[in-house]
């Protein structure tokens, strides 16, 4: 299992390229930017993940959980 | 002069100004490019130089507050966007139904509808009631059945609609109008047009090109 700064990396990395992936859909609506749209949401999803996963690990490696 | 082309100049000028989908840009545009700055320069120059306190309420705002306003600001502009004919429009399998609307020559209802200006702001969904950001589910369904079709190009031509068109759609506008108000016929069945016993299409044609009429939707090697 990675360590908590690189679960909070990829969290990291991720969001920028899901919100990246939105900004197609700002200019024109299109088929394909809304597939950009939706895969954007979903890489936002799982940074949040990552984080949460990220941010309870140290909690429990601090022994606050 | 038509009456059509009256009519059509009689109806009321689109309002100008700011709109709710441009703020929703803004917004969206705005909490995209600060979060991406800011996480890139938290996580990749500032990180080993700030408190860790600071680098988590940090991460808080970049990972969850800006990226929620921004997903809320592009969803909402997506689907003022959407309104358009435009943006209807932009999935090529429209075209036969689109370049109707615009024929001035095509006496379909939609196109007649389209010319007189009866579409406020040539909405397709002047008409399509359940679509809109606050539209039914079965809209919400069919349309991203549609979307997976289109984007796999899996759609079988020639297209065929299997639902059925509630005659509320009509209603919404014609029911109090007195040039609907005023015909026998509509008093006699009012109550079949209500309950959707009988469509409004049996008497006044199909509101776009019937199958036979228009184009594939497809250029086929093979057709």
């Amino acid at each position: 299992m990675p360590s908590s700064d690189k679960l909070t990396r990829a969290a990291v990395v991720l969001c920028v390229v899901g919100l990246l992936l939105l900004l197609p859909i700002l200019s024109a609506v299109r088929a394909s930017f809304v597939g950009f749209y939706m895969l954007g949401s979903l890489l936002l999803l799982l940074s949040i993940t990552l984080y949460v996963v990220a941010v309870v690990r140290e909690l429990r490696r601090g022994g606050a959980l | 002069m038509s009456a059509w082309a009256v009519w059509a100049m009689a109806a009321p000028e689109p309002p100008h100004g700011a709109t709710l989908g441009g703020a929703l840009e803004m917004v969206a545009l705005g909490c995209i490019a600060v979060a991406v700055l800011g996480l890139l320069l938290v996580e990749f120059v500032f990180k080993s130089s700030m408190a860790r306190s600071t680098y988590r309420w940090t991460l808080l705002l970049g990972l969850f507050v800006l990226p929620g306003v921004a997903l809320m600001g592009t969803t909402g502009h997506m689907f003022e966007s959407m309104k358009t004919v435009e943006a209807c429009h932009s999935c090529h399998v429209m075209d036969p139904f689109v370049g109707d609307m615009h024929d001035p020559r095509s006496a379909t209802l939609a196109a007649r509808h389209y010319r007189s200006g009866a579409i406020p702001d040539k909405q397709c969904y002047a008409c399509h009631t359940g679509y809109g950001i606050f539209g039914t589910v079965e809209a919400k369904r069919d349309g991203l059945r549609h979307w997976l079709l289109y984007v796999t190009d899996t759609w079988k031509d020639p297209l065929t609609y299997k639902g059925t068109y509630p005659n509320a759609n009509c209603l919404a506008c014609h029911a109090t109008a007195p040039t609907f108000t005023r015909v026998d016929s509509h008093k006699a069945l009012s109550t079949q047009l209500a309950n959707d016993e009988m469509s409004c299409f049996t008497c006044h044609g199909l509101p776009h090109p019937a199958r036979p009429t228009r184009a594939p939707t497809r250029v086929t090697a093979h057709p």
